[in-house]
């Protein structure tokens, strides 16, 4: 569903199959009910091994379950749940404009911005900024082997941003000439680290080597239970699509499709809970999920 | 000066022949002043009492509490001395009643001392803090050079019946504010046999304590649980008296000798508070055998959950990230990562691990030994060799005395130089620490607040020859054995508790969410 409209994240998109899966679910006790939750979800990331499914379904799962189900009729409960599946998809449907709003205030009149690859989010900021009368070039990276920079080129164009796509080798020679660098994320570990399309690692050690601020747009519903300590710690079923990680044997050979960036090169993070520094994603993380 | 401390002893004597009744009448009088007087202080003075005995003072909890607590006279000059280091306008009051006190009857001191407490007392209140309203003081084993701090502490033991530990050899002028102690001359020389004031097993703990017999923070923590629990078994409370009240005064002398032993260390602070928590917390119709027995579940669920199920906890967790074909590297010997390690290798993991030792202490011996014995590959090296090894490594696994609330990490001496030197290398560095040792301190240095260690242990004999046997004799020459040191947050990955992976600015989150489960 996320191919038909280009416009809703696939978490968001899954989150909703799940609301629907809910509602069609005949299992008679809250323990199967949970179960087949976890196993929707798990069938989930099969099909799409984003990070943000992976987060989004969790924190789905945790928010409809928080309440304290005490109805002793099974139906009622659902009810309840469903109530509170659909708030929290109502929710994460208005995060990114809370971010968008957030963010374009740090864009300055006459900034140039670098961005890598495609993000929904990066680009409702960018929206927001134009439609504030703001005057700013973005240069977005070509982001191989999907070429996803120059869709989001594109989309820019149609905004009337200028915009220049360069090469993804040329983060190092370009980054004098910007202003300020904005990604978006996959997912936010809890050390307050990103993990987004491979590529944002370098850009973000060229940017603390020229001092030039790096900002990260997510949404909260995101925040991961991971703590990865390197490259090599993130888990691999992230790391490659699902098709590759079912045909491919020897994962060695297979090029990963995201990388992990530590938060001392991260300056601040954009989320719809506010404005937050790679330290305080943990003080939220705990809030969300105990 | 002399005549007049006699007169006090004199009149604190006295003090103790006085009757249940009237030490009951006193206390209430006291309440009732409170109560009139703070009429925004809504909580009564019991409460108050918890509160501020709950206050984080990791080294000073035998004072705060008998503050505010008993009523008789011998605990009017630890009141005093608890609030002299407030601002010197109450000190001044205080000194002028305690010599009012020494010529007047007890009922018009009690009037004036409870005017001058309470001023003294609603200092700290009044400070604009909404949160806890702590004036935190220096503890006294900080203040070594402090000669008016050294007289406080002198009287305070000597009215506990606890003998003074005199400090041991030339001190290195940056540290001549911690005490040094030779272990040579342990403080139970000074004790008569039998021992009345100081319970027998205590005695045993701090000599164990003293010569170091028992080491490490778990350990130390373990053992003094179960000496308290033999202390709360073998208590009987006193006719006229209140079991909550009364054995958190018999256990402030017993800690103070541990303290004079070696100083305690914040584990050991958190499980006294806990234990002076549950103690106060016995409600007054509790018969004795049941208030006992039931104070002896919550040591041995305390000991259960904050260090046996933690150690499982943090196992579980750090399990997850030794990967096959590591090489981890451990310092010292702490029974945390030992216990990780070990867990690992019974889930077939395969790693091998460097042992990293220094000395005076050598404990990666220890550690290898056990290591070993489990059938892990280990190598030993000195820390001198560190960044010889370090290319090799893959992680670091540390374990900690202590987590400061600013994310420092306090640990064994030479654990910041690893971090330092990892971080240099960009290896990961994990500690590993259950939350029973996180402290409301701050502190960024190693000077501040330490340990100083016997520094004979540094005389090393080779060859038949001890260069270093005279030191005390060179005018010029100092031996420095530290204890402990600090690890900056930067240099720290990730620590590993039973709350779950939390980076390491995010210690005062789980110490907020702590607080609020109490």
């Amino acid at each position: 569903s996320s191919q038909r409209d280009p416009d809703v994240a696939s978490a968001v998109a899954a989150i909703r199959s799940l609301l629907e899966f809910l509602r069609r679910d005949q299992s008679e006790t809250i323990l199967g009910l949970r179960e087949n939750m976890t196993q929707a979800i798990r069938r989930l990331e099969e099909t799409d091994s984003s990070v943000a499914v992976s987060s989004g379904g969790e924190l789905f799962l945790r928010f409809i379950s928080l309440t304290s189900l005490e109805h002793p009729d099974l139906s009622q409960c659902k009810n309840v749940m469903i109530e509170r599946g659909e708030l929290f998809l109502k929710k994460i449907s208005l995060s990114r404009g809370k971010v968008g709003k957030l963010c374009h205030t740090f864009i300055k009149d006459g900034a140039k911005i670098l961005t890598h690859s495609s993000s929904r989010v990066v680009l409702k900021v960018l929206e927001n900024a134009a439609a504030d009368n703001k005057r700013f070039t973005v240069y977005v990276t070509e982001s191989q082997p999907d070429s996803a920079g120059k869709r989001m080129a594109q989309k820019l164009r149609k905004l009337n941003i200028p915009v220049m796509v360069v090469l993804d080798a040329a983060v190092g020679y370009i980054m004098e000439k910007v202003d300020l660098v904005i990604v978006g994320a996959e997912g936010v570990v809890e050390s307050g680290g990103v993990i987004n399309k491979i590529g944002t690692y370098q850009m973000a050690v060229c940017s603390k080597a020229h001092n030039k601020p790096f900002y990260v747009v997510a949404e909260s519903f995101k925040f991961v239970r991971l703590y990865p300590l390197n490259q090599q710690d993130v888990p691999d079923r992230f790391k490659y699509t699902a098709d590759i990680l079912k045909t491919v044997k020897d994962l060695n050979q297979e090029h990963p499709m995201i990388d992990y960036t530590p938060p001392s090169l991260i300056t601040l993070l954009f989320t719809d809970l506010g404005v937050l520094t790679p330290s305080a994603v943990s003080d939220e993380l705990i809030k969300l999920y105990l | 000066m002399g005549d007049r401390l006699t007169a006090s002893t004199m009149l604190q004597n006295e003090g103790k022949e006085l009757t249940k009744e009237e030490k009951q009448r006193l206390r209430k009088e006291k309440k009732q002043h409170k109560k009139n007087k703070k009429d925004d202080k809504g909580p009564p003075e019991k409460e108050k009492e918890k509160e501020k005995a709950s206050v984080p003072a990791p080294s000073k909890p035998a004072t705060q509490s008998p503050a505010h607590k008993a009523a008789p006279a011998p605990v009017h000059a630890s009141e005093s001395a608890a609030a002299a280091e407030k601002p010197a306008k109450s000190k001044a009051e205080l000194r002028a009643e305690r010599r009012a006190r020494q010529d007047s009857e007890r009922t018009s001191k009690q009037g004036k001392k409870e005017g001058g407490q309470q001023s003294a007392s609603s200092k700290p209140k009044a400070t604009p803090n909404e949160l806890q309203p702590v004036v935190k003081r220096l503890p006294e084993h900080v203040q070594v050079d402090d000669p008016a701090a050294l007289k406080k502490l002198a009287k305070k033991l000597e009215r506990q019946q606890v003998p003074l530990r005199s400090d041991y050899g030339y001190k290195v002028s940056l540290f001549s504010h911690l005490h040094q102690y030779s272990r040579k001359s342990p403080p139970t020389l000074q004790i008569s046999i039998p021992a009345t004031v100081i319970h027998p097993s205590i005695v045993r703990l701090g000599l164990q304590y003293s010569q170091g017999i028992i080491a490490g923070s778990n350990a130390r923590s373990v053992a003094l649980l179960h000496t308290f629990k033999q202390v709360i078994q073998d208590y009987s409370t006193p006719p006229n008296e209140e079991l909550s009240r009364d054995l958190v005064n018999k256990l402030s002398p017993y800690i103070s000798f541990l303290s004079q032993c070696r100083p305690l260390s914040a584990s050991m602070g958190n499980a006294i508070k806990y234990i002076k928590k549950e103690i106060s917390n016995i409600p007054s119709q509790c018969k004795e055998e049941e208030a006992k027995g039931k104070l002896q579940a919550c040591i041995d669920s305390y000991i259960n959950e904050k260090i046996i199920l933690a150690s499982e906890a943090i196992s579980k967790y750090a399990i997850e990230k030794i990967s096959d074909g590591d090489v981890i590297l451990v310092y010292g010997c702490s029974s945390l990562v030992n216990h990780i390690l070990c867990k690992a290798f019974e889930k077939q993991r395969k790693f091998r691990v460097i042992v990293v030792d220094s000395r005076p202490r050598l404990e990666g011996r220890e550690a290898l030994r056990r290591l070993v014995k489990k059938g892990i590959r280990c190598t030993y090296v000195l820390i001198s060799a560190l960044s010889y090894i370090l290319p090799e490594v893959s992680k670091v696994f540390l374990g900690a005395h202590a987590l400061l609330a600013n994310g420092y990490v306090m640990s064994r001496v030479g654990t910041s130089q690893i971090a330092l030197v990892a971080k240099a290398y960009n290896v990961p560095v994990l500690v590993c620490c259950e939350t029973y040792k996180f402290c409301e301190r701050v502190q960024t240095d190693s000077f501040v607040s330490n340990e100083l260690d016997d520094p004979d242990d540094l005389i090393v004999t080779r060859n038949g020859k001890s260069h270093l046997e005279n030191w005390q004799t060179v005018k010029s020459l100092g031996l420095l054995n530290l204890v402990y040191d600090v690890t900056p947050p930067d240099f720290v990955d990730l620590v590993i508790t039973d709350l779950g992976m939390i980076p390491c600015t995010s210690v005062p989150v789980v110490l907020r969410v702590k607080n609020v489960d109490q």
